[in-house]
């Protein structure tokens, strides 16, 4: 189609579909809040339509930190309201003058009754690397007081903060912690380089799950590559290990920096191809096939 | 007899790209036939099955057509013909179309030269291959947490910043650049890759998928298939994608339309980017919320998320859309920029764009990191150091000079 | 067993007044005092916030001037400037230097404002107040017009020359550097060869008027050199965090920041005896579990004869100055 006639056409359904829709207000909201119970949908959308141009913007704010404040509210309303308040945390200059309030409100959901606020209050407070959040988290890892979302969100949220005093207790949980939490805390390990050996040991442990294995694997690759280099050198062409191991191998060496494709060989590339025609994986031929483009890649200079 | 065919701009590997901005062409005929004036000659495209197309013209218009018969000077002076890519005719792959001269007279081939319709597209139509493709190339660029992407996440970050990127006037001109710079880094990885862009007011299953952006779980961990490039990506030292889960492979996020973005309640184009702007809260502000949780709800945070590039595509591709069906593209059309409120430094119409202006310069943060605004090999816009004003004529409707990108469904209008 | 910085905080309620209170509150703020130790860069920064609020109603010693101002020019903690502006806003006579600083650390974290509770260390807290507060009050204690600094020397200024250092070249011996080439050589050996600008930084920093900026202007000085006529000199960037910052780290950040890297122009780890050159010259740096929690912005220019000095980092803000320090410096080294 001539691109004129398009934008005449896209110019006239707009104008056809036009809809007279109006951004909610603050008014609105009120008027739902005082109304019989069984409004919360209703007010969950008017929430997320309100208005938070440069003249409704203060109000806008005011009401929301009222709203996601007030205790005999529905919780659907009150994380619409937070969800809202993260809207209008875009425009960080509008949003300055609220943000002490803003985090003051955070911290004190961060231990309401409610389990889904503690979650959303926690999520944005560790997001900022918030240290009464961080050390509410730490405590419930320790188990210095009840836990307020459960020990692996704990331990993804203290992970966000690089700079923090959680390592130690991620690498014991690595090891010792139930299944979801081992996971997350290798995740948070990713550059630890102190823990290169706890990472190939999992790595190569066949008892071990393939999803804590490809983790293990993968941050040895960051935290020794050369170490990483053998072992998966290893994995990716042993038959009798688990498919999703070996591409996650497979694709560490293709990303990787030159530690790892010094084992880039033309005998390794052939025996690259061995593996590929035997494995019936996609996921693994994919990976294969990558890490054989990247040998191709090094073999032309 | 031949025709030698010589695009603007090549690669280091001889490549050249197009978008759906036509580009100046020169042709030559060599060893033309003793005696003869002119040569007839026509010009076509020809394309791989769903490559790309190719039109042409004389001067710079988006009128192209997809057979243009031009008569060259037998004595080898150069003619110029406008070449771009045919409007929804993008390629997947370079060489996926070619520029093909022939004789009038005889119907033989004087020339064929390979090239790709090089065009930012809708992440949920990809083919598989283009989306292998970009994955690798940002897997590559995070480099496991040490790679340029590196920059780009120290370039949106909190405190000063983040006024450069957000809350003022400039907010859209930034991003163009910080979107420019990113999918130039990825270029460099592979050429052939373009930034897709994630349309958050329609459901994208193929994009919310384990072999694409990923599935997060309960725990806002974002699942990916066996072997995917992203389970290497490391964003401040912590591996992995984390992200709520308030979008699914089904959900419609619950944010302005694009019709809405585009229009006044009346149906009618916003008349100026000072009305149109305000989509800086709804969609864009709502799409990151719709995610419920993660960096990507964070605006100091969210690049740590690759969805945000994709995100931000969008938003991007929504200006264009704007652009394009007001017509508004001239940055000295007074409709085209508006500094008369939340113009803070940085924000003003001939302000340099931080990072790419450098460190130390009056009022802005004291550093910048990434360096320069990345070169490319097919264009010199935006150059190094980006004015706002710099970033608006994107397509080069007005000036002599493009970008390099243009989206799928937003066309070229001279 | 209570918690560092539980103790941390004890410690500072336990201080005492006078002079040597003074002395010691002061001492306390240096990165690599103990009780930083194993704390994260968040906990440093609640005791650092506790121990400059102490100052509240003291006087302030030039070492805590210093660090106050340092702060105030590169601190993104609203608990660290809270303390930092209840320190002058108690001072008797704040000089008069540190207002637009004031006003540069205001407006740095007007989009990340809290409410912090200092005074908690003495078990006094104060109702809470934002940071942003506390710095709008310290500013207008200088009212309107220009105040009469205290006569002392200016801390915002660059920083009175620190005692020379003499470097033991015994033991510097084992310290063995790597740089972003995987080139490794004796760091007394690098040395001794010239004069040398030595930089400390991290990759991870995460407080980007911090190391991020210093590399950025250490490049600059180090192409003004490449292109002047200078007397030949080492400039030289050395990690904190040497575990982390391997060599294709260092590359990658210098690259990013234009670093023109060169024989004489190097970014560089520790690969062995980091411990040693910590203790030799004295740096400020701390460490949490998982890295630096907290450092100063150092800089030294070394002899060949091993003397140091330390100098203030913000020298590097004019490469031609940094220059004509660094030749005068060569220039009246005895060696």
């Amino acid at each position: 189609m001539d691109s004129e006639e398009q934008r005449r056409q896209y110019l006239a359904q707009a104008k056809a579909a036009a809809a007279p829709t109006r951004a909610a207000s603050v008014r609105d909201l009120a008027a739902y809040a005082t109304a019989e119970a069984g409004d919360a949908a209703r007010m969950c959308e008017a929430i997320s339509a309100l208005s938070l141009d440069k003249q409704n913007y203060q109000e806008a704010v005011r009401a929301l930190l009222g709203i996601a404040a007030q205790p005999s509210l529905e919780r659907d309303v009150r994380l619409a309201a937070l969800q809202q308040l993260g809207v209008a945390e875009f425009h960080p200059k509008r949003f300055a003058e609220f943000h002490a309030d803003y985090i003051e409100l955070l911290r004190r959901l961060a231990t309401d009754p409610d389990g889904k606020l503690r979650e959303a209050a926690l999520d944005r407070l560790t997001l900022k690397n918030d240290p009464e959040a961080q050390k509410l988290l730490e405590q419930t890892l320790r188990k210095e007081r009840k836990a307020v979302v459960p020990h692996a969100v704990a331990v993804q949220f203290l992970a966000r903060d690089n700079h923090g005093s959680a390592l130690p207790l991620f690498r014991e949980l690595a090891e010792t912690g139930p299944r979801a939490v081992r996971e997350q805390a290798l995740q948070a390990l990713a550059s630890d380089s102190k823990s290169a050996g706890l990472f190939e040991r999992i790595a190569t442990d066949k008892d071990e799950r393939p999803a804590l294995r490809e983790i293990a694997a993968l941050n040895l690759s960051q935290a020794a590559p050369a170490r990483f280099a053998k072992m998966a050198r290893q994995v990716v062409l042993d038959q009798s290990d688990a498919d999703r191991v070996r591409a996650a191998a497979a694709s560490a060496i293709a990303l990787s920096g030159s530690d790892a494709k010094r084992m880039l060989t033309p005998k390794f590339a052939k025996a690259l191809d061995a593996a590929g025609a035997a494995t019936q994986s996609r996921s693994l031929k994919s990976s294969l096939d990558r890490l054989r483009r990247a040998a191709a890649a090094k073999a032309e200079g | 007899m031949n025709v030698d065919i010589r695009f603007p701009a090549y690669d280091a590997q001889g490549r050249t790209f197009v978008t759906w901005r036509p580009v100046e062409v020169k042709l030559r005929v060599t060893a033309a036939p003793a005696g003869a004036e002119e040569v007839p000659v026509r010009l076509t495209s020809k394309s791989s099955p769903g490559g790309g197309r190719l039109s042409f013209a004389t001067t710079l218009t988006h009128q192209g057509v997809a057979d243009l018969e031009v008569r060259l000077p037998a004595n080898g002076t150069e003619q110029t013909v406008w070449v771009g890519g045919s409007y929804q005719s993008p390629s997947s792959r370079y060489g996926d179309v070619s520029m093909e001269a022939h004789d009038v007279a005889s119907g033989a081939s004087l020339a064929s030269h390979p090239l790709m319709v090089r065009i930012r597209k809708d992440a949920n139509t990809l083919t598989a291959a283009e989306r292998d493709r970009f994955l690798e190339a940002l897997a590559r660029l995070n480099g496991g947490g040490t790679g340029p992407y590196r920059d780009f996440r120290d370039m949106h970050i909190g405190g000063p910043p983040d006024d450069e990127a957000h809350g003022g006037a400039g907010f859209l001109p930034w991003h163009r650049a910080y979107l420019l710079d990113f999918e130039r880094e990825l270029q460099a990885i592979d050429a052939e890759v373009s930034l897709p862009y994630w349309r958050f007011d329609a459901a994208a299953p193929k994009l919310f998928a384990a072999a694409f952006m990923g599935v997060p779980d309960r725990f806002m961990q974002v699942r990916f298939s066996p072997g995917h490039p992203l389970l290497n990506w490391v964003a401040m030292d912590r591996r992995g994608v984390e992200r709520g889960g308030g979008v699914g492979p089904n959900t419609v996020p619950r944010v302005v339309s694009e019709e809405a973005t585009l229009h006044d309640q009346n149906g009618d184009p916003h008349p100026d980017f000072a009305a149109f702007r305000e989509m800086q809260f709804n969609p864009h502000g709502a799409a990151h919320m719709s995610h419920r949780g993660g960096p990507i709800t964070d605006p100091t945070r969210a690049p740590q998320d690759p969805l945000f590039f994709l995100l931000h595509c969008n938003v991007d591709r929504l200006w264009a859309k704007w652009q394009w069906v007001t017509g508004i593209h001239d940055p000295a059309d007074p409709r085209a920029y508006d500094e008369t409120v939340d113009a803070w430094p940085g924000h003003r119409t001939n302000d340099l764009l931080w990072p790419w202006c450098g460190p130390d310069q009056p009022d802005r943060p004291p550093q910048a990191p990434g360096g320069v605004l990345r070169d490319s090999p097919i264009t010199r816009a935006p150059g190094p150091r980006p004015r706002v004003i710099d970033m608006i004529d994107y397509l080069g409707t007005v000036s002599d000079e493009h970008m390099g990108f243009a989206y799928d469904d937003v066309a070229f209008l001279k | 067993m209570p918690h560092p910085l539980d103790e941390a905080l004890n410690r500072i309620a336990c201080v005492g007044k006078g002079r040597d209170g003074d002395r010691r509150l002061a001492a306390m703020l240096h990165q690599d005092a103990a009780h930083f130790s194993g704390l994260s860069s968040r906990e440093c920064e609640r005791v650092r916030g506790e121990v400059l609020a102490t100052f509240e109603g003291r006087d302030l010693p030039p070492e805590a001037l210093r660090s106050i101002a340092e702060e105030l020019r590169t601190s993104l903690s609203p608990v660290v400037l809270a303390g930092a502006a209840r320190a002058l806003a108690g001072a008797a006579r704040p000089p008069a230097d540190m207002r637009p600083l004031l006003e540069g650390a205001r407006d740095r974290i007007a989009g990340r404002d809290e409410y912090v509770s200092l005074g908690n260390a003495a078990g006094a807290a104060t109702g809470a107040r934002t940071a942003g507060e506390e710095l709008r009050d310290a500013i207008l204690r200088f009212g309107e017009g220009p105040v009469r600094c205290c006569g002392g020397a200016s801390a915002a200024a660059p920083r009175p020359d620190e005692p020379p250092l003499s470097l033991c070249a015994k033991s510097l011996r084992p310290v063995t550097v790597e740089d972003q080439s995987r080139e490794r050589t004796s760091l007394v050996t690098l040395l001794r060869e010239r004069a040398s600008l030595l930089l400390f930084f991290y990759t991870r920093c995460m407080n980007p008027a911090k190391c991020s900026l210093a590399v950025g202007r250490l490049g600059a000085l180090a192409r003004h050199l490449a292109e002047g006529r200078t007397p030949d000199f080492n400039v030289l960037a050395v990690s904190y965090d040497p575990a982390y910052d391997r060599p294709e780290r260092l590359l990658k950040y210098g690259l990013d920041r234009d670093f023109p890297f060169a024989p004489r122009a190097r970014l560089m780890r520790c690969a062995a005896g980091w411990s040693r050159l910590r203790s030799a010259l004295n740096l400020r740096v701390g460490y949490g579990p998982a890295t630096v929690n907290d450092h100063a912005r150092e800089l030294f220019f070394v002899s060949p004869g091993l003397g140091a000095r330390a100098v203030d980092p913000e020298l590097l803000a004019d490469a031609s100055t940094a220059a004509a320090a660094l030749r005068d410096f060569a220039d009246a080294a005895p060696d």
